[in-house]
């Protein structure tokens, strides 16, 4: 989508598509810090609140992709007591059950590493999670400095010492 | 991440979720549903202030007495002090778009400062909110030599015991609540940058 073409949406369609097309993506990024199911949908519900009332002052100088990575971790960031007192919660009930792929046995295992890969990143002090999990959903260092605000150094040192701790985490091979 | 097997697989692994999507109907109807509640809260604020400035206005003009007259511009000055800082709070809910993670905190820890001052401000209205009240309703009770009721008494001495106890109360609250954030922020800020 063009810059003329985002202009020309409605407020309520371009946050709308925003949120629909990265819903996935922050769903992940609050299971980092939420382990509570209810909180977590709570957290969702005021992610979609705050980048509907942010809207108006975005700016095309960044991509729709970190403006919405970046309202969802500053909110995520204020939520962060409830995770802190719920760091103990034993599990994740509403972790999908059904597997969904055509070869059952090849979906579990992709679900169970999958499971693996986030109690990992929950582990994972919060200045490192940050890092980590804004890099597993595809962004450049440059795009991760620009939401969290440190430097592409800085963004490269924390996520080489989240590395070491994921690969501990995870064991050797890490899968 | 190219160049790295190891982190592009568990990225893989990541983003391989079979999550719930939210339908864009779902997301459209919360999102202006409570962005009208919103606004409705800002609204019945701001109508409250509407009515009771002239109202208060009004009962200090036809007020024949000093203490009435200034007992009415200090309840409109914490009225108006109220609206202020009522809109203030709204307009820090809005704060979740800082350019970043970073300037969120820094930002919120500010904001946490500053209610601090509010808070103490709070108290230095409570002490003057009170001390008005005393002397007004000493007044409207012995200063005018009108006959009273001993009922009428223990009303006029009962609502301001217990207006004051509620307003120390609440700051009080106030004041454990912000410690709490003030530290908690604290915390995310040495750990964030």
């Amino acid at each position: 989508m063009t810059v003329g073409d985002s202009r020309a949406e409605s407020r309520d369609d371009r946050c709308v598509r925003m949120l629909t097309e990265h819903d996935r993506a922050i769903r992940r990024l609050i299971a980092s810090y939420e382990r509570d199911p209810s909180r977590r949908q709570d957290l969702v519900q005021d992610i979609w609140l705050a980048v509907w009332q942010a809207l108006p002052r975005f700016r095309d100088g960044c991509s729709e992709r970190t403006f919405v990575f970046r309202i969802a971790h500053n909110r995520a960031v204020s939520h962060i007591d409830h995770w802190q007192r719920r760091r103990t919660d034993p599990l994740d009930d509403d972790a999908p059950v059904a597997a969904t792929g055509p070869d059952p046995e090849h979906s579990l295992s992709q679900q169970q590493r999958r499971d693996r890969v986030q109690a990992a990143v929950r582990e994972l002090p919060l200045g490192l999670r940050q890092v980590v999990v804004l890099t597993l959903e595809g962004l450049s260092n440059a795009e991760v400095a620009d939401v969290v605000g440190i430097s592409e150094n800085n963004v490269a040192v924390r996520m080489t010492r989240a590395r070491a701790e994921l690969t501990r985490l995870l064991g050797a091979g890490g899968r | 991440m190219e160049n790295d097997p190891e982190l592009k697989a568990w990225a893989s692994d990541w983003q391989s979720g079979s999550e719930r999507e939210s339908s864009a109907e779902a997301i459209r109807l919360y999102a202006q549903g409570r962005n009208r509640f919103m606004w409705k809260w800002v609204l019945a604020e701001l109508s409250v202030g509407v009515v009771a400035l002239p109202l208060l206005t009004y009962l200090g003009w036809m007020a024949t007495d000093a203490v009435e007259r200034w007992a009415m511009a200090l309840l409109a000055l914490i009225t108006m002090a109220a609206m202020c800082v009522g809109w203030w709070n709204w307009r820090g809910s809005l704060m979740a778009s800082a350019n970043t993670t970073a300037e969120f905190v820094t930002v919120s820890t500010e904001r946490l400062r500053r209610m601090r001052q509010a808070w103490r401000i709070g108290w230095i209205v409570l002490v003057a909110e009170v001390a008005v009240f005393v002397v007004w309703i000493w007044n409207h009770l012995y200063g005018q030599r009108v006959p009273h009721t001993a009922l009428a008494e223990r009303f006029a001495w009962g609502w301001l015991a217990v207006i004051t106890l509620s307003a120390v109360v609440f700051l009080l609250w106030m004041d454990r609540r912000i410690r709490r954030d003030v530290e908690k922020f604290e915390a995310l800020k040495r750990e964030l940058l």
